[in-house]
């Protein structure tokens, strides 16, 4: 819809809107394009491997090349991620990034944490988050391998940022912090894990001869 | 129908440095499914209206970016935390809900009675995540109308 097209459209609905008094009427129609409901996940069962992806962020400043990108995500419902993001982060793991362009832009900012909790024993700056200082665009997360030895995908890139690119091959497999999710939103099912889970999981990776087999 | 108002409430951003404080604040928020919001969120941009920001501390360290003629969208340059957006003054002639507040800053703050109102830019929407519930859902040019009868309420 061209710009012409589109302001003309807003125009005559905004018009005909204010003529029926406005309400419902007009707006709890939306068009046949919204019908889709869940995903169908027979479509994508296998976790494919993306093997390299180029992607921008939103003011194109900064440049990324994602290497061997995993097609299926997990939501993270923690507190630090829903007072920085403004919701859930939603992003996927990759085992490589290169910045390509724009590295000047790029912002970081080493999670305490992370949304964990003290009964955590991961150190601060076990996580380091990346922005785009110039649009604020959400970039990725990357584990610092002097704490965390043994990852073998220390990224957690945006979808935001290849929402564009490969969208209709992701898909959503797990929560993780379900138990901190705020009741306001909910999704359709998926594998959940708590706080708990998380933690023992990461203090299993920071000190393994502490994890008692469990 | 709408929910009371809550008067006031002060936010930090995560490193703490910016302080906010938000004024006539609606508990009943969109979701925005647009393209930028993708971007600028990691997914959907969860925005709460409220009457007026603001910035009690930290002004120094808020980043605007506008990547439309209609609003700015506010972080904070240290830590990354999504603030606001603030609809342009020459769009935006009401006084009220001129400003739309990131709604897991304000969570975090202590208000837990957020619910979500309705759905916006649906046709944009990516196809890999879908919020159980129904509400409202608007296309981008429906979206814009709303917004341009509401940007003219007295």
């Amino acid at each position: 819809m061209g710009g012409i097209n589109r302001r003309n459209f807003i125009k005559n609905v905004a018009i005909g809107g204010a003529a029926l008094g406005l309400g419902n009427a007009v707006f709890n129609k939306p068009s046949e394009v919204l019908a889709s409901g869940q995903r169908d996940k027979e479509e994508i069962m296998r976790d494919e491997l993306k093997p390299e992806i180029i992607a921008s962020c939103h003011c194109k400043k900064v440049v990324l090349k994602l290497i061997k990108l995993h097609t299926r995500f997990t939501v993270c419902h923690c507190d630090a991620c829903q007072l920085i993001h403004n919701g859930p982060w939603y992003g996927t793991t990759c085992s490589d990034i290169k910045i390509i362009n724009g590295k000047e832009y790029v912002s970081e900012f080493p999670v305490e944490h992370g949304g964990l909790n003290k009964k955590c024993n991961l150190p601060r700056g076990w996580s380091v988050w990346h922005f785009c200082s110039n649009c604020g665009s959400r970039l990725y997360y990357s584990i610092n391998d002097k704490i965390l030895k043994n990852v073998n995908d220390r990224y957690n890139v945006s979808l935001g940022l290849i929402h564009n690119i490969c969208g209709k091959d992701l898909l959503m497999e797990n929560e993780d912090f379900f138990d901190v999710k705020p009741n306001y939103y909910s999704f359709h099912e998926t594998k959940k894990f708590s706080s708990d889970d998380i933690i023992n999981n990461y203090n299993k990776l920071i000190n393994p001869s502490n994890s008692k087999g469990a | 129908m709408a929910r009371e108002r809550i008067a006031k409430v002060t936010a930090k951003c995560k490193c703490q440095k910016i302080v906010l404080e938000v004024t006539g604040l609606d508990p009943d928020f969109t979701a925005c499914h647009c393209s930028t919001c993708q971007f600028i969120h990691s997914g959907p941009g969860f925005g709460a209206k409220c009457n007026d920001v603001k910035i009690v501390q930290g002004a120094e360290l808020v980043k605007g970016y506008k990547p439309a003629l209609w609003a700015t969208w506010h972080f904070c340059s240290n830590c990354g935390t999504r603030l606001h957006y603030k609809f342009a003054d020459d769009v935006w002639k009401s006084k009220k809900d001129r400003y739309v507040v990131s709604v897991g800053l304000l969570y975090e703050a202590g208000i837990k009675k957020f619910k979500m109102f309705n759905e916006v830019s649906y046709e944009e929407k990516p196809p890999y995540y879908c919020f159980a519930g129904q509400r409202e859902k608007l296309t981008t040019s429906e979206t814009y109308v709303l917004y341009a009868l509401e940007s003219q309420k007295p």
